[in-house]
C-alpha cells in the first residue's frame, strides 16, 4: 500500500526529476533488486509498493535522461529485471540448500556457533521505510537484526551487493557513448 | 539520595496476544524512553494509553562504589553504592566507575546496578514496565545482547532502536506539521550526532536512514578528551591530570573558532596537594578542531551520496545534536568549513543543551505506537 508520506510529499520521490542516468540507473537496479527479494520473502504490500510507487517514476526518469532510443530502454530493463530475477531465484535455491545443510550439521553438534567476532556488523536498514510508520520502522529493524546474523554465518547480502554492481553501468555506459 | 534501590522484576501480565498500542488494558503498563548516554542517561516514561509524561530526568552514567574502609556516616544512608550527581559529588570517597563506552556497555555487573537505579526512579505501581532504548548506530549484535542482559528483571520488555532514528522522531512535533510555517524536521535534513563514543552522520529524506545513508566514526567525545590530555601531559608532565578532570575542563571551556581562543582555558588541578593553574586552551582547541575535521569530512561525504536534486535543500537544514554540539562556535565553524568547500546556501543549527532529551522523547514515541508482536520480552 502507499504510504501517506509518499502521497503527500511528492518531492520526496527518489530522484523524480534527475538528470543522472547512472544514478537513476543504478536506482533502478537497487529497487528491482529489493523488490525480487521481498517478493521472496513474502511480503507482497512492500513488492507492490515499490512496483507502482518507486520504480515507474525511477524508470520514467532514466528513459527521459538516458539518450537511448525507447525500445533499447525496454530492452535493457526487460534484461535487468530477467537477469536480477533468475539471479535471486538462483540465490534462495543456493540457500536453501546450504541452509539445510548448515541445520543438519549443527543438529549434530553439542552447542550451536557463536557468531565470531567482527562479523557482528551493526544494524542498519536495507530499505526505505518513512518516518510516519513506526511499526513499519521496527520491522525493518527486526529483519535486519535477523539478517546481520544471518549474514554471519551466511554473507548472502554480500553477494547480493556485488550482484548489484555486476548490473549498474552497462546501459549509463552505453548511453555515454551514444551520446 | 538515590542510593542502590533493588526492586523485585515486574512480571509480564500474558496478555501479548493483543496490540499494545490499541489494548484496553492498559492501565497499569508503564512506558519508558531511555537515552543510555555514554555520559549522561535521559529517562523518559508515561502510562500506556496516556499523553502525559510522568518522568523526565537526565542522569550522569556513573556508579560510584563505597571502598569497605569508608568512616561511617560519610555516604548519606551509609548506601553500598551511589549513582548519577550523587555518585559525582562523593567522588572521592568512592571507586566511580563509567558503565558505558562509546555509547556500548563496557562493564556489565556496573551497567546493571545502573539500570536497577534507573528502575528506582520510575513511578511505582506498574505491574509491566515497556522500555525502547536507543543504541548508537554503530553498535552490533554483542552490544545488544549486552544491553538486553543488563536490564533483564529491571524491564519487562525490550525494544532497540538506532539513535538517529528516535532523534528525527524525537525533534519532530507532529502538533504542527498542519501549520504552513512549520518545517518539518525529517523530510530532509541532515543530522550530526556527536556523542562520547561516535559520531553518527546520517540524512534524514522522509524515511529511516538506509545503510546508505548513514556514516558512523568511533571519533567523539572521548577522542578529544584523550587528545587534550595527551597535549597537557606532553605540555605538563608532571600536571597529574585524568580524563575525568579533562572531560570537566572540556565541557566548560571546548571551543573550535579561533576568536574563542581569546579566552583562555585555565584549570585548576593539584600537583604534590598544592592547586596550580595550568593554560590548557592550545590543547582542548587542538582536540576540538580534530573533531571538526572529522564531522566535517564525514559530512562532505554523505552529501556526496545524497540524490543531487535533494542537496540544495538538505544543506539548508544540517542539525547538530549529542554531547559534542555544545562545543562553543561548532555549528558556525561547521558552516564556515562547508561553505569555504564550495556548497552552498549552508544552514547548520546546534540543537543546545535539551539535545538528550530528543532521543528519549522518540523512543516514548515508538514506545506508544509498538504493537506486542515488536516487543522482546525479558525473562527474570
Amino acid at each position: 500500500m502507499p504510504s501517506p508520506l509518499t502521497k503527500s510529499a511528492p518531492a520526496l520521490e527518489p530522484a523524480a526529476g534527475s538528470a543522472k542516468p547512472q544514478f537513476l540507473w543504478n536506482e533502478i537496479v537497487r529497487w528491482t533488486l529489493e523488490a525480487c527479494i521481498l517478493r521472496k520473502e513474502g511480503r507482497e504490500a512492500q513488492v507492490s509498493e515499490l512496483l507502482q510507487d518507486r520504480l515507474p517514476g525511477l524508470i520514467r526518469n532514466w528513459s527521459g535522461a538516458c539518450g537511448l532510443p525507447t525500445e533499447t530502454c525496454k530492452q535493457n530493463l526487460r534484461a535487468l529485471f530477467r537477469r536480477i530475477q533468475e539471479s535471486v531465484e538462483t540465490g534462495y535455491i543456493h540457500r536453501r540448500l546450504i541452509v539445510a545443510e548448515v541445520c543438519a550439521n549443527l543438529a549434530t553438534q553439542p552447542a550451536g556457533p557463536s557468531i565470531p567476532a567482527g562479523e557482528r556488523g551493526p544494524v542498519r536498514l536495507r530499505r526505505r521505510v518513512p518516518i510516519d510508520d513506526v511499526s513499519g520502522m521496527l520491522d525493518a529493524v527486526a529483519e535486519a537484526e535477523l539478517e546481520t546474523r544471518a549474514e554471519a554465518i551466511l554473507p548472502m547480502r554480500r553477494a547480493a551487493l556485488a550482484m548489484t554492481s555486476l548490473f549498474s553501468g552497462e546501459p549509463a555506459s552505453l548511453a555515454v557513448l551514444t551520446a | 539520595m538515590k542510593t542502590s534501590t533493588l526492586k523485585a522484576a515486574p512480571k509480564a501480565n500474558g496478555n501479548s496476544g493483543a496490540e499494545s498500542s490499541d489494548s484496553a488494558a492498559t492501565g497499569t503498563t508503564l512506558l519508558v524512553g531511555l537515552d543510555w548516554g555514554t555520559n549522561t542517561s535521559c529517562l523518559m516514561a508515561k502510562p500506556l494509553g496516556s499523553d502525559s509524561v510522568r518522568l523526565r530526568e537526565q542522569i550522569p552514567t556513573v556508579v560510584g562504589y563505597v571502598p569497605e574502609n569508608v568512616l561511617e556516616g560519610v555516604i548519606p544512608n551509609n548506601a553500598s553504592v551511589l549513582f548519577g550527581r550523587d555518585a559525582q559529588k562523593y567522588r572521592l570517597h568512592l571507586n566511580v566507575v563509567r558503565p558505558m563506552q562509546g555509547g556500548v556497555i563496557h562493564d556489565l555487573p556496573a551497567a546493571t546496578l545502573f539500570a536497577e537505579h534507573l528502575q528506582s526512579l520510575l513511578p511505582e505501581g506498574s505491574t509491566e514496565v515497556r522500555a525502547v532504548i536507543g543504541m548508537p548506530a554503530s553498535s552490533d549484535l554483542a552490544s545488544r545482547e549486552n544491553i538486553r542482559a543488563a536490564v533483564q528483571g529491571i524491564f519487562t520488555k525490550v525494544i532497540f532502536v538506532p539513535e538517529p532514528f528516535l532523534a528525527a522522531l524525537g525533534c519532530r512535533d507532529e502538533s504542527r506539521l498542519s501549520e504552513p510555517d512549520y518545517k518539518d524536521p525529517v523530510l530532509n535534513s541532515l543530522y550530526i550526532d556527536i556523542g562520547a563514543g561516535s559520531t553518527d552522520v546520517c540524512l534524514v529524506q522522509g524515511h529511516y536512514p538506509t545503510v546508505e545513508d548513514q556514516l558512523s566514526a568511533p571519533f567523539a567525545g572521548d577522542a578529544v578528551d584523550q587528545i587534550i590530555l595527551d597535549g597537557a601531559l606532553a605540555t605538563y608532565p608532571d600536571c597529574g591530570l585524568t580524563l575525568n578532570r579533562v572531560r570537566e575542563i572540556k565541557e566548560k571551556h571546548s571551543f573550535v573558532l579561533a576568536e574563542d581562543a581569546a579566552t583562555p582555558a585555565i584549570a585548576t588541578v593539584m600537583v604534590g596537594g598544592k592547586p596550580c593553574k595550568l593554560d590548557v586552551t592550545r590543547q582542548i582547541g587542538a582536540g576540538c578542531e580534530a573533531l571538526l575535521q572529522k564531522v566535517f569530512e564525514m559530512t562532505r561525504e554523505l552529501i556526496t551520496r545524497a540524490d543531487p536534486d535533494s542537496v540544495g535543500e538538505l544543506l539548508q537544514d544540517v542539525i547538530v545534536t549529542g554531547g559534542g554540539s555544545l562545543i562553543k562556535g561548532f555549528g558556525v565553524a561547521l558552516q564556515t568549513k562547508l561553505l569555504e568547500e564550495g556548497f552552498e546556501n549552508v544552514r547548520v543549527t546546534v540543537l543546545g543543551e535539551n539535545y538528550k532529551d530528543y532521543v528519549a522523547r522518540g523512543a516514548l514515541k515508538v514506545a506508544s505506537q509498538a504493537k506486542d508482536r515488536h516487543w522482546q520480552s525479558l525473562i527474570g
